[in-house]
């Protein structure tokens, strides 16, 4: 038996198949530009509106103390506007510096001045911060005015830490779920449709094993979407500042190890549906669900806990989980043994179901 | 063409789907070098009993024998030398003619020259197209050419012209009367009664999974008219197939 010929035809096959270009390549690419535009690293910033005033020295020094502070966004302006902005929940904070800000006056009745702080009541989250920082910036103010000496000083020294990003978060997932996708999607459609179009069956009236025809098919795929998946993280390395730090082989090592269990799904969807539309939904029915509860686009820590505890379980989760820790975290393959294992039970079940379910007419 | 060994032999053939008998005791020989016929309503049998001869069903009860070797003990042997086409099957989608004759000569461990084949079935120039660009005649064509990788000495057709026009089954009729005569024994079903006529040295006439009649067309139609058999309508020289074809021409439409 000539095997190599199957094997070139069915690459071949796949790769002038577009819709495997299009769920492989441009699905992820297209996630990945609206979701890297999105920019959600800005979501964490405090907006705080200052209303000025008393318009002298200190008012100034105040307002640039606190545009020096990085998680706060300032806005000046005046009064109507800010009040509006803060009803509306466009700014989080509201500070007026009163027109009779002075060093001088405090320290001389030993009465504070009081300085007014509108804070949305919304958002605890970013007021409470920005409470605290604006509060730590008003206090080293009145300790310099009153020349008290300091007794701490903080010495800061700054640490190269990896910073991950939103994306450093996302591509893993994507990658994943590309997988997932091709994976369940590909063999469901190409066995179903051959089977429909009685192209196994004609393969059968040939001496060659049609077994080895349609492993040459998930060899292929196989190939294909280890391609596929190291495009996606070249392409987000070049243009969305992914920081892979991970060693390739262990990413290889756990992109197949996932691959082989959504082909074998696919295998099991491909025995028990009698028609191409069948199969497309069942693999929605799989793969949707799995798309937003194993961790793709954000994490899983939002959820309820028995929410979390059952997606726990989920290939996919485990894949994202292993790919993120294999790609951005220098996980090793030991590091993530326990992802690991569980794949190749989900693979080890898989093709129990493939094999149970799979059949050639 | 010589008529003396048979080839295929089949013998007290059954096979049962749930409560249907589907062939219900089917016995017949194929001549070598002839053009055999299994004719018969929808749901009569014929397409379980060709597949049960091309391997890929296993009968209940009875025999085939292929070149005097049982059909299923041998079947490895037998798909060597047997060329199929299926009913409706259809091949891959994103290869051309060219590769899909080279995929399917790698089947037999074969290197075949695509364009000569091609060319049996009058289809060299699609060479580089792919299946989804050829029209129903074609596709059929194409078909028996993907049975021809292997030099069959078996060809069995089924139903090859179904859903054709006119002028497209006229045409592959020419293509199967083409290798009848470089030596290829011929099995096909039909229910275009015209056809078998045609084509067939000698039909089977099969009726709900059992062989009713089986001779040459010009015996089966002597004996029916010695029985007494009146058409109502007086024969004409000529029928409206005739007709059709003298006004829209001979020449294919693809």
């Amino acid at each position: 038996m000539k095997t190599l010929p199957i094997f070139t035809s069915s690459l071949k096959m796949f790769l002038r198949d577009k819709h495997a270009w299009m769920w492989g390549l441009f699905i992820p690419l297209f996630i990945m530009t609206i979701f890297g535009l999105m920019d959600f690293n800005q979501l964490g910033s405090i907006r705080i509106g200052v209303v000025d005033l008393a318009q002298n020295e200190l008012s100034e020094q105040i307002a640039g103390a606190l545009e020096e502070a990085s998680v706060l966004k300032v806005q000046q302006g005046d009064e109507p506007i800010l009040r509006e902005k803060i009803e509306k929940g466009d700014i989080d904070l509201l500070l007026y510096l009163p027109q009779d800000l002075s060093v001088a006056e405090p320290m001389q009745t030993g009465q504070p001045t009081e300085l007014k702080l509108l804070f949305n009541q919304g958002q605890f989250e970013q007021t409470g911060t920005g409470i605290l920082i604006v509060n730590q910036i008003l206090t080293q103010f009145s300790l310099q005015a009153a020349q008290g000496s300091t007794l701490f000083a903080l010495n800061q020294e700054p640490v190269d830490s990896r910073n991950f990003s939103y994306m450093d978060f996302m591509i893993p997932g994507i990658v994943g779920m590309m997988i997932m996708q091709l994976g369940i999607i590909g063999v469901a459609m190409i066995v179903v449709k051959y089977r429909e179009q009685d192209i196994l069956k004609r393969l059968r009236v040939t001496p060659m094993n049609p077994l080895l025809f349609l492993v040459s098919q998930v060899f292929t795929r196989l190939f294909l979407l280890m391609a596929q998946a190291g495009l996606i993280i070249l392409l987000g390395k070049l243009f969305f500042d992914l920081h892979l730090y991970g060693n390739l082989f262990y990413i290889f090592v756990t992109a197949l190890l996932g691959s082989l269990v959504f082909l074998s799904l696919g295998f099991a969807i491909s025995g028990v549906a009698k028609s191409i539309n069948t199969a497309m939904s069942m693999a929605q029915l799989i793969q949707m669900p799995m798309m937003f509860l194993s961790g793709i686009f954000f994490s899983r820590e939002a959820f309820p806990s028995w929410l979390q505890k059952i997606t726990d379980y989920l290939p996919l989760t485990y894949l994202a989980e292993a790919l993120r820790k294999t790609m951005i975290e220098h996980a090793t393959l030991y590091d993530v043994r326990t992802q690991l294992i569980a794949l190749t039970l989900w693979v080890v079940g898989g093709l129990f179901l493939a094999v149970k379910l799979f059949r050639w007419e | 063409m010589s008529k003396q060994a048979p080839i295929i032999q089949v013998k007290d053939l059954h096979k049962t789907y749930g409560d249907t008998q589907a062939v219900d005791g089917v016995s017949f020989e194929v001549m070598k070098g002839e053009v055999f016929g299994i004719l018969g309503p929808n749901g009569a049998g014929k397409t379980t009993t060709l597949e049960i001869i091309e391997t890929i069903r296993k009968q209940d009860r009875g025999e085939v024998l292929i070149n005097g070797l049982d059909c299923h003990q041998h079947s490895h042997k037998i798909k060597q030398i047997i060329g199929v086409q299926l009913q409706s099957s259809s091949f891959f989608d994103y290869l051309n003619l060219k590769e899909l004759l080279n995929l399917f000569a790698s089947f037999y461990n074969r290197t075949i020259d695509p364009s000569e084949i091609l060319g049996k079935v009058e289809l060299t120039d699609k060479a580089n197209q792919r299946i989804k660009q050829l029209s129903g005649g074609q596709k059929q064509r194409f078909s028996i050419a993907a049975a021809l990788v292997n030099q069959p000495e078996i060809l069995f057709l089924d139903e090859p012209t179904t859903g054709l026009d006119p002028q497209a089954r006229h045409h592959l009729w020419d293509v199967i009367r083409g290798q009848n005569q470089d030596g290829i024994t011929i099995v096909l079903t039909t229910h275009y009664m015209e056809e078998a006529e045609e084509l067939c040295n000698r039909v089977a006439i099969m009726n709900q999974g059992k062989i009713v009649a089986i001779d040459t067309p010009d015996n089966l139609i002597k004996i029916l008219l010695k029985n007494g058999f009146k058409k109502e309508r007086k024969v004409q020289e000529a029928n409206l197939e005739d007709v059709f074809l003298h006004l829209t021409g001979h020449g294919l439409r693809e």
